[in-house]
């Protein structure tokens, strides 16, 4: 009788899936590629032949929508490329078990040579917070990739380093303040709905995405757009760095192409010196910082921002060399 | 007059006193945010009604509340035993959606019950049963038009805990204190003063 009475009271309920846009997975329709095991939400706008400027959201678990104004570059002759990260965004889900670092970075590699059309075509990051984080992980690791990397443009990476990481952290938490009502939103929701499922964690990972912490200063006029929090893959990568640590700056002096930091100053977890300090593991990095602006700075400055990019690309060597 | 133990530890649970009193509670602390709760309980023979309004005092604004209809019964004396359960509604309102939530809490307070002092144990599980969404109009165009509607939420938010706290002439004063479990605050702890009349 309990059961029929729970059946009936939750018969009229919609799915988890309603709280959150469709992947990759349920709506075909969406712009997808395919790499190793996994079907990844990406688009790419520009000739295809051209170099690539290889766009690298945050997160770990965001997604390259609040990244779209830089589509403009293709119309300066480059071709760009915007995807969303495995597990994040539109992308498939995977299960928490399921994630390792060797396979994340291989995910990128294989991203660039899925869009490369012809041998040495030229490729540039341009990455946003864990985007850029990610980006250096790719260069440590790859050097300059058999001199395809050609540049490399960084916006408020929040660490290279494990302790890097936890003093970001700390900055960050050192933000929140106890007793406003952002928190309080948060900590109040949480007795609505259960992680139960992907879906359902997605959701409740996108209701604190959207807004930010505090240190970030967003625009709350113009909150930059996410399509969807990936919940599991934020949480496994933080398990993955908590467990095994990480040093993503012990080969970066390999890396003799100038890179560039672009930062707003009212990001309070990136400071000006803490940029320059991890701006001081390239050999050749320079930083621009946009004023009145916090972390989402592609966004809410696209025409500031996207200046500071040009003017850093129109530096490059982005001949093919044989 | 009545004795005054037997305003002590059924309030905790917002039960009121066993012994036909009436009684009004008034809560401050930290559960499931910061909170003040006010609680009103009547004692019907052995079964005590209560109802409790709980509101987030960080920033009042109306959309976020907790309403708590409670049913009791308190067994016992000086060792006393309280089930309790409570159907609950709740709603949260923010930037990103208003949420409807329902469910019951279920909890047991057990311990003892002097002249002056009482000091037991409390276990607790705050069930959500069903939570109507809507996304907000931020949401929407910033992140998701989402369906707005109803969804099963079956879980809940686990919490055990030690109650204490004395009592002078028809005034008592308790401290619930514990940790939670399947929440993002780790812990509950609310300071209360009730009086019987």
């Amino acid at each position: 009788m309990k059961r029929l009475l729970l059946f009936v009271l939750l018969a009229g309920c919609l799915d988890s899936a309603e709280l959150v846009p469709e992947t990759v997975d349920e709506d075909p329709t969406l712009p997808a590629i395919e790499i190793s095991d996994t079907r990844l939400h990406a688009e790419a706008f520009g000739d295809p032949d051209a170099p690539i400027v290889l766009i690298l959201h945050g997160g770990p678990g965001g997604d390259y929508r609040a990244m779209m104004p830089l589509a403009a570059l293709a119309d300066d002759g480059y071709r760009v490329v915007f995807w969303d990260q495995r597990g994040a965004g539109l992308s498939r889900r995977h299960a928490y078990d399921s994630y390792t670092f060797a396979g994340y970075l291989e995910d990128l590699r294989l991203v660039i040579d899925h869009y490369t059309t012809h041998a040495g075509q030229p490729v540039v990051f341009i990455g946003h917070s864990f985007g850029a984080m990610y980006s250096t992980w790719f260069i440590d690791t790859y050097a300059d990739y058999g001199g395809r990397i050609r540049g490399s443009v960084l916006s408020e990476p929040g660490a290279f380093t494990k302790a890097q990481l936890d003093q970001f952290s700390s900055r960050q938490n050192a933000s929140i303040d106890l007793f406003a009502e952002q928190l309080g939103d948060i900590a109040w929701q949480d007795q609505f709905l259960r992680p139960s499922d992907q879906a359902r964690a997605d959701y409740l990972d996108t209701l604190g995405s959207m807004v930010g912490t505090p240190s970030e200063h967003r625009d709350p006029n113009n909150l930059a757009p996410l399509w969807r929090s990936g919940s599991v893959v934020r949480n496994a990568l933080f398990a993955l760095a908590k467990r095994d640590g990480f040093d993503w700056t012990q080969h970066l002096s390999a890396f003799q192409t100038p890179v560039v930091f672009i930062r707003g100053d009212l990001n309070t977890a990136c400071p000006l010196d803490q940029q320059q300090q991890l701006a001081s593991a390239y050999p050749h990095a320079s930083i621009v910082t946009i004023q009145n602006v916090g972390h989402q700075m592609q966004w809410e400055r696209p025409v500031e921002y996207l200046a500071d990019v040009r003017a850093y690309l129109a530096t490059l060597d982005l001949a093919v060399h044989p | 007059m009545k004795p005054v133990s037997v305003l002590a530890l059924v309030l905790v649970l917002g039960s009121g006193a066993v012994r036909a009193d009436d009684a009004v509670e008034l809560r401050g602390g930290v559960d499931s945010a910061f909170v003040a709760e006010v609680d009103y309980a009547h004692s019907i023979g052995p079964v005590v009604l209560d109802g409790e309004l709980d509101v987030p005092w960080d920033t009042p604004d109306f959309g976020d509340w907790r309403i708590r209809a409670g049913i009791s019964v308190p067994l016992g004396e000086r060792w006393r035993v309280v089930p309790r359960i409570a159907p609950t509604v709740r709603a949260s309102s923010n930037t990103s959606a208003n949420l409807v939530g329902i469910g019951a809490d279920l909890s047991v307070v057990a311990g003892y019950v002097g002249r002056r002092w009482f000091a037991g144990g409390e276990l607790g599980f705050d069930a959500e049963v069903a939570t109507h969404v809507t996304p907000s109009a931020s949401f929407k165009m910033t992140v998701f038009p989402g369906a707005a509607g109803w969804y099963s939420a079956l879980g809940g938010i686990a919490r055990a805990g030690v109650v204490t706290g004395t009592t002078f002439g028809a005034n008592q004063l308790e401290l619930r204190i514990g940790p939670t479990f399947g929440t993002l605050l780790p812990a509950y702890a609310t300071l209360g003063y009730a009086r019987r009349f």
